[in-house]
């Protein structure tokens, strides 16, 4: 089955990606993987403070992702599979996409800020000549009747 | 390259400087820790004056603190609240602290201040850390599911009056205990020259039950308003800071943290934490010896003053 790999963080764009992936899915037979990374964390003087750092943003991308696994179940009928790597965000995603076989597509969203599309979306166009799947791009602001029409 | 430092009234290697500032700054770089409380004592053992390697340390640390901060401030990983509770702690604890190291340094005993107080604190950190590193080996060798120890979730702290709503950080608790928590780092700040993240960190998680995303913005919201106030108090009552001194730490220290986090990006540094801890065991040591053993000269010169 194919996958559709999304990455899951705190932006905005984010969610029109997840919506695009999911419903791709839906109408293609496909799978929805949703990757999210735990940067590493810069203060790391105690090994402790820094496992319950790590068990805490693990808690709050499991709640995050359980928002958008329940739509996609009830909605789109889309068992998405949740991915927690920790590392640089850039590094992850490419070894996910390596180790992932089944892994398709790659969606980004992009967000809508005048600044630009966001970094993983700069830094991954960049190198997608390298990649070994293709990179869809959804941009952060497409109304959700128009995202329905076009998947 | 002999430079000779104004304030500090001592000539030094420019180079072993820039060196010292760089190794410190690979070391925090690469282990995610501070560099204040590792610098400091080095600086004592080429020969800086205690008192103006506190002052000039706490400078640096608003230094390489900043970029740190704004980054939060984007992040919106700051509970500028709580931040400001610890904050008006931080800045009485370090007129408290300056006010105490004033008042040592006209007695003369302010370097036996600084240095009694880094032997204890390095014993304490460095033995804390040297526990921890091990048994996280340990537990890499067993490879068993590692448990993550629940904090509590309610203590005595709760119990406390005056309390306000922080929001950023979900709590509801009374101010007391933050105040009290950034008035020891504020005294901490004062008399030793660092941020006092190390302590200030685990005391927000574990005693206020901060949720540890907006932990590390805070911390540092905080340290670099309290070291700023440091160094001015420093310099203005002390005439302590050594710019020449600062500049060069800082620059080595900014390189040295690039390549220290390129480092530690790309190893666990796990196993040689292990080695850090015992370095700041030995820098303890060798203070604490130095304070024992009979000095090869009896007596010095020196700033004492006041008699």
């Amino acid at each position: 089955m194919r996958k559709f790999l999304v990455v899951l963080d705190d932006s905005r764009e984010c969610l029109n990606a997840m919506r695009f992936a999911a419903m791709r899915a839906a109408k293609t037979g496909g799978g929805v993987e949703v990757l999210a990374v735990i940067p590493p964390e810069e203060f790391n003087h105690w090994i402790g403070v820094g496992d319950l750092m790590r068990e805490e943003a693990r808690e709050r991308i499991e709640a995050h992702f359980e928002v958008f696994a329940k739509w996609m179940r009830d909605k789109q009928n889309v068992d998405p599979k949740l991915v927690i790597r920790e590392g640089d965000p850039m590094t992850e995603i490419l070894a996910q996409i390596r180790d992932d076989s089944a892994i398709g597509v790659l969606v980004l969203g992009a967000g809508v800020d005048k600044k630009g599309p966001g970094p993983l979306v700069t830094e991954l166009t960049r190198s997608s000549g390298s990649l070994s799947i293709p990179i869809t791009i959804v941009p952060g602001d497409m109304s959700r009747e128009r995202l329905e029409a076009i998947t | 390259m002999q430079i000779y430092l104004p304030i500090a009234e001592v000539s030094v290697n420019a180079f072993l400087l820039l060196g010292l500032g760089g190794i410190v700054g690979i070391l925090s770089g690469m282990f995610g820790v501070g560099g204040g409380f590792l610098m400091t004592p080095l600086l004592f053992f080429i020969g800086i004056p205690p008192a103006v390697a506190v002052a000039t340390e706490a400078n640096q640390i608003v230094a390489s603190s900043f970029s740190g901060v704004l980054a939060h401030l984007k992040r919106k990983t700051v509970d500028l609240k709580m931040g400001t509770v610890l904050l008006i702690g931080g800045l009485v604890g370090a007129a408290l602290g300056v006010l105490l190291f004033n008042f040592l340094k006209a007695l003369g005993q302010v370097e036996l201040l600084v240095k009694l107080s880094y032997v204890v604190f390095l014993g304490v950190v460095g033995g804390l850390m040297f526990i921890e590193s091990v048994n996280a080996i340990r537990r890499s060798r067993n490879a068993g599911a590692a448990t993550v120890p629940r904090r509590r979730q309610r203590n005595w702290v709760h119990s406390l009056p005056f309390k306000m709503r922080f929001r950023a950080s979900g709590l509801y608790i009374s101010v007391i205990p933050p105040l009290l928590i950034g008035l020891s780092v504020g005294v901490l700040a004062a008399i030793m020259g660092v941020g006092g993240g190390f302590i200030m960190v685990p005391a927000m998680i574990y005693l206020l039950g901060m949720p540890t995303k907006v932990v590390v913005g805070t911390s540092l919201f905080q340290i670099i308003f309290v070291t700023a106030f440091t160094t001015m108090l420093h310099a203005t009552t002390n005439y302590t800071v050594d710019m020449a001194l600062a500049v060069l730490l800082l620059i080595g220290g900014v390189i040295g943290a690039q390549i220290g986090t390129r480092i530690g990006v790309h190893m666990k540094a796990e196993q040689l934490r292990v080695l850090l801890a015992m370095m700041v065991l030995v820098v303890c040591a060798k203070l604490a010896l130095e304070l024992l053993l009979q000095p090869a000269e009896l007596y010095s010169l020196g700033a004492a003053g006041g008699h």
